[in-house]
């Protein structure tokens, strides 16, 4: 594909003639992209799109749009709109006949005279389509031609100036040094400057001040706090599994990754092959099996009597959404249930893409069954991952040895059983030798089955689904809890016979087959699914030989059951048996003594090792994989074909590899990838500038917003792929230092009227703190901060009765000391019942990916700001703070004001702060009482009362 | 132009894709919306302006009252004498094959209704004897007994009846409503939600929460002990004046910064300032419960200061007077597997139907009486039903007497705001066990709760994830049940 020519069709069209019109006279070049797209989405795709195609035509295909149709007439014909039956159905009088439709559910109005006109234009100029923008490579155009060349301090200044030009506007005078170290710092590392560090920029002369600031910023071990609060929210990071009973979760190990990621300055391609495929590295490190987390983040459903089945499925499908939503910006969720309804993306690349999470080992457990022990020491985390990387290695090489001879050994016969009882419901055994059963089962059911026996050397149990037709699996666990042979003497005593190894057929799950010699609630089997048949080998220790009159007992135990006690029986199996020596052979082996040896070697020493679980991504064993079905209509229980592995053709120009989840991480983080970079750097532009270039920052698609300036979007992209070389402190650099940021956030009447939404940047941003940056602020205004960075997750104080979770109990423990201080991202998660002022202040509940957040202003906020009792605590330390600071009035205020604005206060200011503590002075000195509740005297609850004033300023609340 | 006809201004020009709100029942949403929302929405071809449907609504306001952990229909309305016949048999193959239960295993005993039934009022309604006040309003609802869920955990099904979506991360039907029509009070949040029985239900806040909505449409969680709303109250020791007088040095001060930056946020933030001192005045005095006079008190079975369903009820009314528009209230402990005493039909049940049997009977009293009936929808009802069959936990009979979930059929009444009263809309096949005439599933529901506020649900729509999406979901079919308005 030519991407140039096609790119060069794109017309540049001005920002505010796009959205007044999309009228275009017959001699304009007209675009698919900015001008008929539009129209088919708007008008068309509901019913002749990706998720229906009535009368065979879906206008999001090329090929269907010039193609016939159900009714064998040409639906559009270049150059020959009056041949088209598009445009005869869109212009016709024939109410019968016309597009939309005018009657019935999918009636819509009419296109309009214009719109008509432009689909004309666009027939006659031959009907050219082009690929949606953002699936075509970003490339970095030449800068055009500007008026003011003094201006521009980069190539974003040049895009930006570009298009004020074009729109005949003037940037904004620079801010004063204040405000734009006030705007940089919050953007950079979420906190405030202190005044020292105003006054030293203030006093810096050097041509490269800013840029030592920026370098200062961005070396500070809170820049990695800052951002990661951003990836938290697209990882849906919480401290609990979520849904009802919502249990604590410790995967705040993950959150320090992210910090330590940013602050290692990362590059992103690899930030994101860790997150995606970390445990599939070569040589996976601590810090890459830790980033897998990103994908334990979803949501695991410990409600009795839930299918874990239907929530693996669930996360499965969230994996799949959020690694779409986060790193391409592109609506995938919508293919779930039928093919993209706008992007020619088909139904069946969702179940390929799902396939690359479908196979690991998690299943919906209460315990987030597989993790990986965190401690704090790196000498512990690095022998940690050694071992956690090494024990399924030799746990297999263990198991390999019997495993091959399972597969080669065609002796076993099945046994007919002579006695046979089950402790509930009824057990029978068919002609073939395969036991099935009926009626009601406990979780501790058993079963005794006797018989007579030649020599035996192996028993092997094959436990079978019910489910004849494999789109119906899995189904529920079905379990060998425990597995005991006796001999049956003469005289009725039953004596055990030893067992010396277990060997499966493959090894997978939270249970490995040697736990049905014990008596646990672990065992043999699929739990807490049955995927497919699975075999066992039960090898004696020496050959037994019954003597006459003697019969074999088999003793079968259940335990395992479903969260909602459903018992995981056997419920269709075969036990054989053989006398071949091989069996006894392979146990007496050195062989085998050595790699069991080894195993237990690094079972103790993982053992040894203290700390945390955190649950982390591992793929279950080749021999183990699920099969991926299509689920029909999205419905997980209505289940079609087979699919593998695989990402989208149309992003994958490049044709690189995908089969399997390491290589998907390598495409996503390719260059080739239209989608990754931009973005990303969409997304950095967005925190910095207050709106991203594209504003829908997890819709790249055709629904989402078009980008205002795609010349600076790709221009930002290529620049972050190549000369930044995937550094995200690169590129924040190239923003914060650029003449547009640097822009004073002042708008003149004009300004604020025709660009309320600073668009085209003709001034600073100015937006509001974050609900993370909100407290940190108020933290560090007062002095409180405790800059500790990292560990677990601390409670800082909320009202009573906010956590009232059901079947849970946790507990709110507040936290006293530093570890009340703590910045925002410390704060405990808890999906079902987030902290209040969080909530408030836009934070989203984290129950799936959050591109964006909504920001709102609303009275809840000044309710919060005034009456919380952490702001009210801030402002009593702010309080102190500016005592300490003066003993006049006037200059407490000043530096009060100062402290939380890095301004001058104005005069007016000043009077109103004065006034203010007059009133609330006198108030304290005659109310003592109410002097106390506030503060240590009158004086100082005044003030306690103006820094709280202070602390809810717009100036405060804004950077 | 003063600084208000400038934030009036200032608030439309922001508001330009917004405009339905100014043409809809009650303007002052917009005040709570503040400004910048729409800032971040996404496509420009939404079609937000056209979500106000123009039906005549009926109801001006709802009041939810959900039984969390799901009562169960056959100990209460759905009476169905042919489970008598069966009662301690074993359920046949038909009812069991291809069923996912929670906790039922293998085969279980049917079990007939532990209470009984009669008919009541002058419609002739069954009813068992458990709601015996109830009884005396029941010819002011309407019964659906043929309500039907595909979700059989309580997280998901409440999920699924309040969001329109099992899964978390979609809006609550509260959320949906403020943002399709706003609220009637400026001083107090649109949506109102109300906790008791001591526990929030088990989807946690998320059934009242605004999923994809921006989070001003979130119910706002009221309490009847403590703080109605939170950091309502100022700190101790700072009287009102004394709030009064910060909010006026804040406004001066921000009014400046307005001036210098011509920020229409910063004037945003002025009113919402205004507005939350407002605010305190007057959702402390609508949590008020004392100035409630005696005989209410008795007539509710009220205790200022406790957390009840009985004060939520009364708060619910005081809230419906005050405008709010979707109040909804949910009352845990409705569990009854039979687990133990407190989960058990036979025990925990009952106690629960004493303390919601006075306040259900109060507040549609309550409300009749002042005229709110007529514009106020009242719904009733828990997140799925219950099976016919005895629960079997563990393969054996267990102590208590219990059901499992039954997704398959429940019962749910309405009142008020032009739903017929007297009637009983739907069945169920002769062991309750799936509804089987006029089914109505969660969607159709919601479906009918909207149209009866004057929406359409396919025509209320907020673009997200690239598609406009609704309420009941735009993959599931949902009807309004219009057969059960007069």
């Amino acid at each position: 594909m030519d991407h140039f020519t096609n790119r060069s069709l794109i017309y540049v069209i001005p920002l505010w003639t796009m959205l007044t019109s999309m009228g275009a006279a017959a001699d304009v070049k007209i675009s698919f992209n900015d001008d008929i797209r539009p129209i088919f989405i708007n008008k068309c795709t509901k019913c002749h799109g990706g998720a229906k195609a009535d009368g065979g035509l879906s206008l999001i295909y090329r090929e269907q749009a010039l193609g016939t149709g159900e009714s064998g007439i040409a639906i559009i014909v270049p150059g020959k709109p009056q041949e088209s039956e598009l445009y005869r159905r869109i212009v016709t009088d024939d109410l019968d006949d016309k597009m939309p439709l005018q009657h019935g559910d999918h009636a819509d109005e009419p296109l309009s005279d214009e719109q008509c006109e432009t689909i004309k234009s666009w027939i006659e100029q031959g009907a050219q389509w082009d690929d949606h923008w953002a699936y075509l490579a970003p490339v970095q155009k030449l800068p055009k031609k500007l008026k003011n060349n003094e201006w521009p301090r980069n190539g974003l200044d040049q895009w930006i100036l570009a298009k004020l030009e074009e729109n005949e506007l003037q940037p904004s005078p620079e801010a004063n040094h204040a405000q734009w170290l006030r705007r940089a710092s919050f953007d950079l590392t979420g906190l405030p400057p202190t005044p020292e560090e105003v006054a030293s920029f203030q006093n810096d002369p050097s041509e490269d001040a800013y840029e030592k600031q920026v370098d200062r910023l961005l070396a500070s071990k809170h820049y990695g706090e800052r951002w990661a609060a951003v990836w938290m929210d697209l990882a849906r990071y919480a401290d609990t599994q979520g849904y009802e009973k919502d249990r604590t979760r410790t995967i705040w190990p993950y959150r320090d990754y992210l910090t330590r990621s940013f602050n290692n300055d990362k590059p992103y391609d690899l930030f994101l092959r860790e997150q995606l495929a970390g445990d599939l590295f070569e040589h996976p490190s601590f810090d890459s099996l830790i980033a897998t987390a990103f994908h334990r983040n979803s949501q695991t459903n410990t409600e009795g009597g839930t299918d874990d089945e239907e929530y693996r499925v669930m996360a499965t499908i969230d994996r799949v959404n959020t690694t779409w939503t986060a790193m391409q910006g592109l609506t995938f969720g919508c293919i779930q249930c039928h093919a993209h309804p706008y992007e020619p993306i088909p139904h069946e690349d969702y179940y390929r893409f799902s396939d690359y999470f479908n196979s690991s080992e998690d299943a919906d457990l209460d315990n987030d069954y597989p993790t990986l022990k965190f401690n704090g020491d790196p000498q512990q985390q690095k022998e940690a991952a050694r071992l956690f990387l090494e024990l399924p290695k030799l746990k297999e090489s263990v198991n390999k040895l019997g495993k091959d001879l399972l597969a080669n050994d065609q002796s076993f016969t099945p046994i007919k059983f002579s006695n046979i009882r089950s402790s509930h419901g009824k057990l029978t055994q068919q002609e073939s030798g395969e036991f099935r059963t009926s009626g009601t089962f406990s979780p501790g059911t058993n079963y005794t089955l006797q018989a007579d026996a030649d020599e035996i050397t192996a028993l092997k149990v094959t436990i079978t689904p019910e489910a004849e037709n494999p789109a119906e699996l899995p189904e529920r666990g079905s379990v060998l809890s425990q597995f005991v042979l006796q001999v049956k003497k003469t005289d009725g005593k039953l004596v055990t016979v030893d067992f010396s190894n277990v060997f499966a057929d493959s090894l997978s799950g939270p249970y490995e087959p040697k736990h049905s010699l014990n008596k646990s609630g672990a065992g043999f089997g699929g739990y807490p699914k049955l995927f497919k048949q699975r075999e066992a080998v039960f090898v004696l220790k020496k050959p037994l030989n019954l003597a006459k009159g003697e019969q074999i007992s088999i003793f079968i135990q259940h335990r395992a059951a479903t969260t909602g006690g459903q018992a995981c029986t056997l419920r269709r199996f075969t036990v054989s048996t053989t006398n071949n020596p091989a069996w006894i052979e392979l146990c007496n082996s050195k062989a085998l003594a050595e790699a069991n040896q080894q195993l237990n070697k690094a079972n103790s020493a993982y053992n040894a090792i203290k700390g945390h679980n955190v649950p982390v991504l591992v793929d279950r064993e080749q021999d183990a994989r699920r099969e991926t079905r299509l689920f029909i209509g999205g419905l997980w229980l209505n289940k079609g074909d087979i699919h593998t592995m695989g990402v989208p053709e149309l992003l994958n120009p490049a044709n690189m590899k995908q089969s399997n989840r390491l290589e998907m991480a390598d495409w996503m983080s390719s260059s080739t990838n239209p989608l990754t970079a931009r973005v990303m750097v969409n997304r950095l532009f967005a925190e910095l500038f207050g709106r991203g270039i594209v504003a829908t920052l997890g819709d790249f698609g055709s629904t989402g917003e078009s980008p205002t300036n795609l010349e600076l979007l790709d221009h930002l992209a290529v620049e972050f792929q190549t000369k930044q070389k995937w550094s995200i402190k690169q590129a924040l650099k190239e923003m914060v230092l650029s003449a547009t940021y640097r822009q004073d956030n002042a708008a003149s009447i004009e300004l604020a009227h025709s660009d309320p939404k600073n668009i085209l940047l003709a001034r600073g941003p100015r937006t509001r703190l974050s609900a993370e940056m909100i407290r940190d602020n108020a933290l560090a205004t007062s002095g409180l901060f405790t800059p500790q960075v990292g560990g677990a997750s601390v409670m800082p104080p909320q009202p009573d009765g906010i956590w009232q979770s059901v079947y849970s109990g946790e507990k709110w423990t507040t936290a006293e000391g530093p570890q009340r201080y703590r910045r925002a991202i410390y704060t405990f998660w808890k999906r079902t019942s987030p902290y209040p002022s969080m909530l408030t202040f836009d934070a989203p509940s984290r129950d799936v990916c959050a591109p964006q957040r909504i920001p709102t202003n609303t009275p809840l906020h000044a309710l919060t700001t005034l009456n919380d009792p952490v702001f009210l605590e801030c402002s009593q330390a702010l309080a102190k703070r500016l005592t300490k600071h003066s003993s006049s009035l006037s200059e407490q205020l000043s530096h009060g004001y100062h402290l939380v604005s890095q301004q001058a206060i104005s005069n007016e200011a000043l009077d109103a702060l004065s006034d203010l503590h007059t009133k609330v002075l006198k108030d304290f000195v005659a109310n003592k009482e109410n002097a106390k509740s506030i503060g240590d005297s009158p004086e100082h609850a005044a003030l306690t009362i103006i820094a709280n004033t202070l602390l809810n300023l717009d100036v405060a609340l804004t950077k | 132009m003063n600084l208000f006809q400038q934030l009036q201004h200032d608030t439309l020009l922001h508001q330009s894709r917004r405009q339905f709100l100014s043409k809809c029942v009650a303007g002052v949403g917009s005040a709570w919306l503040g400004s910048m929302a729409d800032n971040a929405l996404g496509a420009s071809n939404s079609s937000l302006d056209s979500t106000l449907a123009h039906i005549a609504p009926k109801a001006k306001r709802v009041i939810f009252l959900h039984m969390a952990g799901a009562p169960s229909q056959l100990e209460l309305f759905d009476y169905k004498p042919e489970l008598a016949k069966y009662d301690g048999k074993d359920t046949p193959e038909e009812y069991l094959a291809g069923q996912r239960f929670a906790f039922i295993q293998g085969v279980p005993k049917l079990l007939n209704t532990i209470y009984p039934f009669h008919q009541a009022g002058e419609s002739g309604q069954w009813i068992s004897d458990r709601l015996p006040m109830f009884e005396k309003v029941i010819d002011d609802v309407c019964f659906i007994k043929s309500m039907h869920t595909n979700q059989f955990n309580h997280a998901p099904a409440q999920l699924l009846l309040h969001t329109g979506n099992a899964n978390l991360g979609n809006p609550s039907i509260g959320s949906w409503v403020t943002y399709g029509l706003g609220s009637l009070n400026e001083n107090l949040p649109g949506y109102i939600s109300l906790v008791s029985g001591g526990k929030t239900p088990s989807a946690g806040k998320s059934v009242w929460g605004s999923g994809f909505l921006p989070s001003v449409y979130q119910g706002v969680q009221c309490r009847s002990k403590g703080d109605p709303v939170l950091y309502l109250s100022n700190p101790d020791g700072v009287s009102t004046d004394m709030r009064k007088n910060c909010v006026d040095a804040i406004t001066k001060i921000n009014q400046q910064a307005h001036n210098e930056t011509n920020d229409p946020e910063a004037l945003t933030r002025i009113s919402q300032y205004e507005m939350a001192f407002k605010m305190q005045i007057h959702a402390n005095e609508a949590f008020d419960l004392k100035d409630e006079p005696e005989h209410i008190h008795e007539l509710y079975g009220t205790q200022p200061g406790k957390e009840s369903f009985a004060n939520n009820c009364l708060l619910a009314r005081r809230l419906a007077e005050r405008g709010v528009r979707y109040i909804q209230l949910f009352d845990w402990g409705w569990e009854s597997h039979g687990a133990s005493g407190s989960e058990a039909l036979n025990s925990g049940f009952k106690k629960k139907c004493e303390t919601v049997d006075r306040p259900m009977y109060a507040l549609l009293t309550d409300l009749k009486q002042r005229g709110l009936l007529d514009d106020t929808l009242v719904v009733w009802g828990g997140e799925f039903g219950r099976t016919p069959m005895r629960e079997n936990r563990g393969g054996g009979e267990m102590k208590f007497i219990g059901r499992d979930h039954n997704p398959g059929a429940f019962t749910m009444w309405l009142a008020g705001a032009g739903v017929k009263p007297g009637m009983s809309f739907g069945e169920t096949d002769p062991i309750g066990y799936r509804a089987t005439k006029d089914r109505v599933s969660t969607q159709d529901l919601q479906a009918t709760i909207l149209h009866s506020l004057g929406l359409k649900h396919n025509k209320l729509t907020y673009p997200f994830q690239g598609l406009d999406q609704t309420l009941p979901g735009v993959t599931a079919p949902a009807r309004v049940v219009h057969e059960i308005f007069s």
